[in-house]
């Protein structure tokens, strides 16, 4: 999938580079977890021919994606896998600075309540011993720490984008 | 819906694509807009809880995993190279034909496509490849650039299509009937595309004649991709396995090939994962913000809102769906195809039902609609793509797409009055 960004580097501020580089930390959790995705799913489809479906298959790659998602959420905002439309900063580059700013703040204000709502959410099963109703009784606490640490990855993006703002070059 | 819910609606919504316009990232946009419509209805502490409450409920969902597996099979198919056996086998069966090399082009797309299930990766995999070969053969550059923006739409539309899956998981329609019924519509279109080819360019440009021999080494070559879509299509209608099963098996399958050929190694297989995982992120997070959107819009009521406003619109079905159509043309030109389908179908959905469409029959065309926001000037993805990846300037592809454009449209309307084209399939396979 071609980049949706083409922007200049992140570079100048060393601030920045280290809250990438913690993004990028995240993301490498989705990227082992992406890779281990078919594991389970070949199992149940296997399983599956022989008419014994494994249901926990089906609880556990539930919570696989919601973890992949968040775990990459953060640095794709910084290598440009997320869509936007740069039209505007193309056609008055001399708004394509502040524009990238004002992205960073919003990325980071989103990130924030993301973290907010997502530590609530996950405290919230901690305490009540939330459990899955199947036969695993997954603790939901875990799968829900997903959301919290998706936040962080996206506040850290947004708050390296408000120092270094990235100016995008290409619509996509 | 009171006025006071009503207008707070709309000046969300407006406010949700005047950030998309400044250039904030699309799932941001969405999901800021989504948090301020529950905010207004709860306040800001109960929004949070509802808020997070929403993303669990529409991601953890089986069917979405269908999402990651295809996106992984196609960055292993793009770190693999095996396009090149594909646009060699085509060109060495058709490429004497008049204009023979663009029906390889389009025919590679089509197979690509099948494997994929996304149009800007059949666009850049086949297009690096192809455009070379069509620049020395003497395709003029409109009509190269044209030939990879059009033929990379395929993806959409063909199985595994992920706009499509989005939209199985958003209405409830069986995904696997989705695929089926794309499959005549998929041919259909490569095939008029390809008539298009062989008549558009005069004189018609011929490559050199391949020896039987050199046809079937070609053949054997590309054999074992040819029988992924093959498989993937087949295992579908024949009830074997789901289409999330298909995922796992074409990622195992790639890998496999891959490796069998020499073509992948770890550092290969970690950057298709790579981006893999940042892609099914976008993916996802387009999907889950959009979903909460979705239930803040379903709270105010409006798609029932609106479905009831345009039963009283003069002129009849035909009329609506052509409403549908351009309004969906219009939004495509701007946002990338699942964004489209989160943002438009839960209130299109209940339009198509409301005026007889049959929910397959309607994915299927709004499917082709995408298709035609991506290549729709001066912004559609694929003609961007294609620009920067062969440096031919975007104004040049724009004439030279109108036809592709055109052809697609009859599409949709051949769809709309022939709904044997997508339902005859689904009602004849097997479920899993």
């Amino acid at each position: 999938m071609p980049s949706a960004e083409a922007g200049e580097p992140a570079k100048g501020a060393g601030a920045a580079r280290g809250l990438t580089a913690a993004t990028r930390l995240i993301c490498y959790f989705g990227v082992l977890l992406i890779l281990l995705l078919p594991l389970p799913v070949l199992y149940e489809t296997i399983a599956d021919q022989f008419d014994q479906p494994p249901v926990w298959v089906f609880e556990t790659t539930g919570y696989l994606i919601i973890m992949i998602a968040f775990a990459a959420s953060g640095y794709g905002l910084s290598t440009g896998h997320h869509f936007r439309i740069a039209l505007l900063s193309q056609k008055f580059p001399a708004l394509a600075r502040p524009l990238a700013t004002l992205s960073g703040v919003l990325e980071a204000l989103f990130g924030l309540i993301l973290l907010i709502a997502g530590t609530m959410q996950a405290y919230g099963a901690f305490e009540q011993d939330l459990r899955s109703d199947t036969l695993l009784q997954v603790p939901q606490f875990w799968p829900m720490l997903a959301f919290p640490v998706g936040g962080l990855a996206i506040l850290l993006q947004g708050l390296s984008h408000i120092i270094a703002p990235r100016v995008p070059d290409l619509r996509s | 819906m009171s006025l006071l819910a009503g207008s707070s609606f709309v000046l969300i919504t407006l406010v949700m694509f005047g950030l998309m316009a400044l250039g904030i990232p699309i799932f941001v946009a969405i999901g800021l807009a989504a948090f301020a419509g529950l905010a207004l209805i709860f306040g800001p502490l109960h929004a949070m809880v509802d808020f997070t409450s929403f993303l669990w409920q529409s991601l953890n969902n089986f069917e979405l995993v269908t999402i990651p597996l295809f996106v992984l099979t196609a960055m292993l198919v793009e770190e693999s190279k095996i396009g090149d056996e594909l646009f060699a086998c085509a060109k060495a069966w058709i490429g004497s034909v008049p204009n023979g090399l663009g029906v390889a082009v389009i025919l590679t797309c089509a197979i690509f496509a099948s494997i994929t299930g996304s149009s800007p990766v059949t666009a850049v995999t086949v297009g690096l490849i192809a455009l070379p070969a069509l620049a020395r053969e003497g395709y003029p550059d409109s009509l190269r650039g044209a030939l990879i923006a059009g033929g990379g739409t395929l993806g959409i539309l063909l199985p595994p299509s992920l706009p499509l899956i989005i939209y199985g998981v958003l209405t409830q329609t069986s995904i696997g009937s989705l695929f089926m019924a794309t499959v005549f519509p998929g041919l259909l279109l490569t095939a008029m595309f390809s008539v298009y080819v062989v008549l558009v360019h005069r004189p018609a440009v011929r490559a050199r004649s391949h020896s039987m021999q050199e046809r079937l080494q070609a053949l054997w070559s590309a054999l074992p991709i040819i029988a992924l879509p093959v498989f993937i299509i087949l295992s579908i209608y024949l009830g074997w396995v789901t289409p999330t099963e298909t995922g796992a098996v074409a990622v195992a399958y790639v890998l496999a090939l891959g490796v069998m050929r020499g073509r992948l190694d770890a550092a290969r297989i970690l950057r298709a994962g790579r981006s893999a995982a940042l892609t099914s992120a976008m993916l996802l997070l387009i999907f889950g913000t959009g979903s909460v959107f979705a239930r803040y819009s379903a709270m105010l009521q409006l798609p029932q809102h609106i479905a009831t406003a345009v039963g009283g619109v003069p002129g009849g079905p035909l009329m609506v769906f052509t409403a549908i159509v351009v309004t969906d043309l219009v939004l495509g030109t701007f946002l990338e195809s699942g964004a489209l389908t989160i943002l438009t179908i839960p209130i299109f959905f209940p339009i198509a039902q409301a005026i007889g469409l049959d929910p397959v029959q309607f994915g299927v065309m709004i499917a082709v609609n995408q298709e035609i926001a991506q290549i729709h000037p001066p912004t559609g993805l694929n003609l961007v793509t294609v620009s920067s990846i062969s440096g031919i300037p975007l104004t040049r592809m724009m004439v030279s797409i109108l036809p592709f454009i055109a052809i697609e449209l009859v599409m949709i309307y051949l769809l709309y009055f022939f709904p044997t084209l997508t339902l005859f399939l689904p009602a004849h396979m097997s479920m899993h």
